[in-house]
This record gives structure tokens, sequence and C-alpha cells, in this order.
């Protein structure tokens, strides 16, 4: 048997291990925090810190500024002209805080002053509604650029025309800092989010089924996306709405590249936009070219799978300057 | 039951403590019996019924060995098994494609996991019985033991029945301090396996899925990538089964010996899945003469031990092909070795490399899906063109310094056993290092689905 003093230098030992486990985890994984956002502009915030490594996923340290999101910007938020919002892919942890489209945008035009508010975990069905406090809380704001990683669904959509016509935009809750003492470390402690975010992936991946697809409602999707679309606009007044498309790209055998077809939400969306005034960009054509051209693709890094997962570098490149060109033909920067 | 699972975790546990508390010999016998059919048959409970009747089969034969019948039905039935699940339809379809028959005939069987390693497991008991190297077991219960045992099943090592059974007939408590060696063993696998190997494959099944989206140097760390990961995932798994063996009082033949500081192919062979090599050598190259024949019958011998090995991997044209290639390298060997070899003195780590390379080279017909697969891989590795992908992924690299690292470890002190370091458990340092080695699996392990690549076979 055990003795309690051998039993006791035992969990001494166990401790300090995972104190420099964590350690070292601090500098590896340590993404930013997650809070509520009060003022419900976007779904989240971050905790203000400029200590946020991503090391699973290329390796990005950057840093959250007083607002709570990742901005270098010199300016005052209410000063922006140009807000992002959006979700991980605009927040942009996996890339240093200079190398992310909003930053490069403002590197190329510092009168832009475009102000990242992208935040982990959002869609473009959780962020769309939130015109109305993106107003208030950026009234100098001449556009907003949403971004589209996954396409929302008709039911996405419902909810959102709902939320629109009532102008009750709902304050997202975040589960770790109501939560017991457990939650809390998985949502704060660098070793705690790392061992809980593999688990999950694990899970995920082992519980993923083929999905049954079920059938594409073209004509009720255009009609709830107009719907969308034009409360949205009439709700943003004179700012204007540009809304970008992160299509899917993956290699063929050929080593061509491909862009993952959907049931023809993008199609749909391209039309509603142009008839309502909105600016759409599908990033399939930008993206596709720049492959042909540079041999390079819009996501995945040195340390992932390429062509998946999150933009690089030269995707926020490539979105920068195929914004830059909308924005210019708009003349907010010049 | 994976290996790298909470419910394997549990169910070892579980035997364990249930082994530990039993004082006889047959207890533990059944104790594991049961252990191991519950493992094998979560897969699928309709794999124990084959697993049943091919280790009936082989007992009763065991039993009546010096009967002609017996000894043919004893090896005959295992091999006509793995035929009829692994090989019919490919033969099937590759006959009927030969002679243009469209409407040929195919079995709806599913693959029994594990199947190649557990037949030859069954051919391995019926012949060392019948050349007198163990006695025939008359304890049903040892023979279905030695045949299904958990930690050899899926993989193997593929552990000779004068080596296994004379352990399964012995009364072995379990040992607290082969429990912290057999840990030990078990987490540097699950390092092999599942934090490098696994990290490795996304590289490997990028560019072996579209070749020619890539540079050639992209397409070179693959296929030296896909060599050391190979080696990484299959010994990883070794390590892992002997590591559950040794904790339940086993020991299991070693499968690897650096096989990449192998000097020729030759070598190469004696150093690579030993288990499989080893057991070719004795029940089949041996059973065709060896090399105590002529020369051309040397050489036949060596070809066809090859072209099996290869068929044994995979019903599919490419293992063949690539125990094709394997034998005809040997045979240029044996015969340089026999005509300019002596005399050309090479230094060691150039033949070192030459081999890897022959080896890697090797490994893409065995790795790619089809022929035109493995010509673009070729292509893009020997007509330079940098005009593509280039993809330095930092897994692949750090497999290969990790493999540099360990083979000039092992050079340098001679001992391959250095691989496996087994630091005292017991002592502060020692469960220092234990904790931080399991934060490390946990904290980097790949987390999408790479299953072992041996598994397959």
């Amino acid at each position: 048997m055990i003795s309690g003093r051998k039993l006791f230098f035992y969990f001494s030992v166990f401790v300090l291990a995972t104190l420099v486990a964590n350690g070292i985890c601090y500098f590896y994984y340590s993404p930013a925090i997650q809070i509520a956002n009060h003022e419900k502009f976007t779904d989240l915030k971050n905790i203000t810190s400029n200590h946020n490594p991503h090391g699973n996923e290329g390796y990005g340290n950057i840093t959250i500024d007083q607002n709570g999101f990742n901005n270098q910007s010199k300016f005052s938020i209410e000063d922006s002209r140009i807000v992002c919002i959006g979700s991980s892919q605009t927040e942009a942890q996996h890339v240093g805080s200079n190398e992310n489209f909003v930053s490069l945008i403002n590197q190329e035009y510092p009168e832009a002053k475009a102000y990242n508010v992208g935040i982990s975990a959002s869609t473009f069905a959780s962020t769309f509604f939130r015109i109305t406090p993106l107003k208030e809380k950026f009234p100098n704001a001449h556009v907003f650029i949403f971004e589209i990683n996954n396409m929302p669904s008709l039911e996405d959509l419902k909810r959102m025309e709902k939320i629109l016509s009532e102008n009750n935009v709902p304050e997202k809750d975040i589960s770790w800092k109501n939560g017991n003492f457990i939650l809390k470390a998985m949502g704060t402690i660098p070793l705690c989010r790392l061992l809980w975010k593999q688990y999950d992936h694990q899970r995920k991946n082992a519980d993923s089924k083929p999905v049954k697809k079920e059938c594409f409602d073209g004509e009720s999707y255009e009609y709830y996306l107009r719907h969308v679309l034009s409360l949205g606009k009439k709700k943003a007044g004179n700012t204007d709405i540009v809304i970008f498309y992160l299509a899917r790209t993956k290699l063929d055998k050929n080593g061509e590249i491909e862009i993952s077809e959907d049931d023809g939400q993008n199609a749909i969306f391209k039309k509603a936009c142009k008839d309502i005034g909105i600016n759409y960009l599908d990033m399939a054509e930008p993206f596709t070219e720049s492959y042909r051209r540079e041999h390079v693709l819009p996501y995945g890094f040195l340390n992932s799978r390429i062509g998946t997962g999150h933009l690089n570098i030269y995707g926020h490149r490539i979105i920068a300057d195929s914004l830059e060109k909308i924005l210019e033909d708009g003349a907010y920067i010049r | 039951m994976n290996f790298f699972s909470i419910n394997f975790l549990l169910f070892f546990l579980v035997v364990i403590v249930i082994l530990k508390n039993t004082k006889k010999l047959n207890q533990r016998n059944i104790v594991l019996l049961i252990s191991s059919y519950i493992f094998y048959g979560v897969w699928d409970i309709r794999f124990l019924v084959l697993l049943f009747f091919i280790s009936m089969t082989v007992y009763v034969s065991g039993l009546n060995i010096k009967n002609k019948a017996f000894l043919y039905t004893g090896v005959l039935i295992p091999l006509v098994s793995l035929g009829l699940f692994k090989y019919f339809n490919f033969f099937s379809q590759s006959f009927s494609n030969l002679f243009g028959i469209s409407d040929f005939v195919t079995l709806n069987v599913v693959l029994p996991l594990g199947i190649s390693f557990y037949v030859f497991l069954a051919i391995s008991y019926i012949l060392d019985v019948h050349h007198n190297k163990i006695p025939c077991e008359r304890n049903f219960v040892n023979v279905l033991l030695y045949i299904s045992f958990f930690p050899t099943i899926v993989s193997g090592p593929i552990t000779k029945a004068r080596v296994l059974l004379p352990q399964i007939q012995v009364f072995n408590p379990i040992k607290i301090n082969a429990i912290y060696i057999g840990v030990q063993f078990f987490m540097l696998g699950c390092i092999k396996k599942f934090v490098l190997a696994d990290n490795m494959g996304v590289l490997v099944d990028e560019v072996y899925s579209a070749p020619l989206a890539f540079d050639s140097l992209t397409v070179w760390l693959a296929v030296i990538s896909y060599s050391i990961q190979l080696y990484l995932d299959f010994s990883g798994y070794s390590d892992m089964a002997i590591g559950c063996a040794k904790c339940l009082g086993f020991n299991l033949t070693e499968n690897f010996n650096m096989p990449y500081l192998a000097k020729n192919i030759s070598e190469f062979w004696k150093r690579w899945h030993i288990s499989l090599s080893s057991w070719l050598q004795e029940y089949l190259y041996f059973s065709l003469g060896g090399s105590h024949c002529s020369k051309i019958k040397t050489y036949r011998n060596l070809l066809v031990t090859m072209l099996i090995c290869g068929l044994w991997h995979g019903a599919a044209w490419n293992f063949i092909l690539w125990g094709g290639i394997h034998g005809i390298i040997l045979l240029v060997h044996k015969c340089y070795q026999e005509s300019i070899g002596p005399r050309i003195n090479m230094p060691s780590v150039v033949k070192v490399l030459l081999t890897f390379l022959a080896v890697t080279i090797c490994w893409i017909f065995f790795r790619a899906s089809d022929l035109t697969n493995i010509t673009q891989i070729l292509y893009r590795m020997f007509i330079f063109d940098m005009n593509h992908i280039n993809h330095m992924y930092i897994w692949s690299v750090i497999g290969i310094i990790w493999m540099i690292s360990i083979s000039i470890y092992v050079v340098y002190k001679l001992d391959w056993n250095g691989m496996r370091p087994v630091y005292d458990i017991t002592s502060g340092k020692g469960f220092f290092v234990f904790c931080l080695e399991l934060y490390f699996i946990l904290g980097l392990f790949y987390t999408g689905n790479n299953p072992f690549v041996y598994a397959a076979f």
C-alpha cells in the first residue's frame, strides 16, 4: 500500500508537471478568451490581452485591443469608417495581427479606418441581424462588411427575419463564465483549453456521420433571404453593406483547384444582393485565379492540412486586394 | 476496440484488476480468453465465429498431427478462409478483367479484422507441432488464447507458437514493475503512432491524392514522410502491443530493429516487421528449399516469398508489384554480394542512405492507389518542377528530425533498445517525466480519423 506521505509526494510532482505543461501551453495554445458583449453588436468579444498564441493551426499571436477585438488601429472605435464583421476567419487568430485582411486594408489605405469585429464561432446567421447595435456603436461607419463562411440555412433566415422585424437583438451568453470551476478552467487555463479542444475535435470526428441531405427549397430560401437582406439594408440606412463569401476550395486528382459546390445558395445570394443594392463578393474567382497564377491556396498552414481550415496569409492578402477594389469603386477609400 | 480510447483504458484496467486477483493458471487463461474475445468481438461479433472455427480446426489438427490429412486440414482451412475473405474477390475480378468476362462472381463479405495475422499464428502452431518444435497443446483454452490474444490479434506481432504458447502454459502473476515498464512502452507507442505518424499522414494523404498539384520538393518530402510514417505507425502499434502484453506478464517478439539503419536490402528485411519476415523465412522460404539448392532455385524461392509477402499485405496489384520489386532488389543484391560486392568498399552512411532510398521508392508502390498514381508521383519526383504548391509541412520535418536523432543515438550507443528508454516511474523524476509525456500525447495527438495502417492487412 502507498503511504499518505508518498501519495502527497506523487500529487505534488503531478501538480508541478501540470504547471510546467501549462507554462509550455501558454506559448503554444492560449487563444483569446471570449466574454459576453453587452452592447450586442457582435456575438461575443474577447478579454483584452497582447498575448494570445494559436499554435496548432499556423502560428499567430494577436493583440486584443481595449474593446475586445483583434485590432492594432490607433483611431478611436467610434471613428471607424469600415467595419468588418465575421467569424474566426475575419478575427484571424491564426496569422499575425498585421497580416489579416483588415490590417492589410489599413496599411494600404490608412484613411480607410477599417475596424475588425470578427469573433470566433460567429456566423453570418448570428451577426447580420445586429445591424442596429452596430449602427449605434459605429455611427461614422460608411460601410459594414459581412463575411459568410457557412451559408445560412432556411431556418437561420427565418430566425434572422424574426429578430430583424421585431428589433429584439439577443445577447449571447458565454458558457464558461457562469459555469462551475471545471467549466471556468476549460475556458481560461491554457492546458485545460488545449485538452478540451483535442477531446472535442476527437469526439466530433468520431460522431461525424454522413449528413442526410435534405431537399433544398430554393424558392423559400430566396423569399426569406430577400426579406432579411432588405430589412438589413433598411436598418443600415446610409451605411452601405458589402457581403463577401468565402468559397471553399479543394484540389482534384490532377492538381486543379475546384470550388466546393453548395445547393445554390451562392447564386441566390448573388442575385438577391444585386437586386437589393448590396455589394456581394464571391471569393471563388479570386481564389482560383491566385492559385493558377501563384500556386497558393487561401486556406491551411504549414502545420495543418493545406487547402482547408482557416485563412492563411495568402488568403488574407487575396481578400484584402478584392475588398480594396470594391471599396475603391464605391469611393469609400481613395 | 481501439488502443487509444477510454473504452480500452477501462477494459484494460478491469482485466488487470481481475488478473491481479487470480491465483491459478486456468483462471488466468480463461480471463484472458474472455477478454480477448470481448476485445475482438466489439468490432463485429460475427468475426468471432471465424476466429473460433480456425482455432478449433488447428486444435483438432494439432491433436492428430501424425495423420497427414489432419496436418493438411490444419494448414489449408486457415489458408482457405484467408483466401475466401481476403483474396477471392480480387482474383475473381482480375481473372474476369483478363478474359473480358463482365459477369464475374464476387462474395459479399466483410474482411475480418486482423485475419492475416491470426491465420499466420494458426499455421505457425500447426507447423511447430508438426516439426516437433513444441508438443501439441491438449488444453483447448490455451490454443484459443494463443490465436486470439488481444494485444496481438489486430496487427501482431506474429508471435510464433513456440514463443507464446510456453508463456501461456506457465502462471506468471501480474507484477507491478512489469506494469511500470509496459505502460512506458505503451506511451512511447502512442507518441509514435498518434502524435507523430498520424500528424505526418496529413501531408502524405494530400500529396498522394493529388500529386500533380505539388512541386517536386513537396512530393519528395511526402514520399520520405510516408516511409517514416509507416515505420512510426506500425512500430508504435507494436510498442503498444508489447507494452500491453508486458503488463499482463507476457513477452512478445520484437517487430522492428531500426530498419532504416540497414546497410542493404537483405538486412532491411531482418529489421523490418521481423515477426512476419521470420515467419515467411521459416515456414515458406525454407519449405521451398531456401538457399540450400541451385542458384536459380534460390532466386525463385526468394522471388516467390517476396511476392507472397506483397500479397499478404493486401489484395491488390500494387502490393504484389511492391513485393516483386523487393524480390528483384534482393536478387540483385545477392548477385552483387556474390560478385563484386566484397571488393567495393563503400562508407556505411552511403550504404544506409542508398538502402533507405530504395526502400522509400518501393513504398510508393505500396501506398499509391493505382498505377496512374504511381506514375504521377515518380514523374513529379524525378522531373524536377518547382512551379506548383510548395508545402514544407512541419510535422514531416519533425518526424524526419525525430528519426535522424534516434538513429544517431542508436548508432553511437550501439543499443537499439535505447529507442525505448525506460525510467523508474516510482521516483519523483520518473513520475514527472511520465506526467509530461502524458500531457504531450493528449495535447498533440492527431484528432482526425487515421486508423492503424497495418490493421487493414
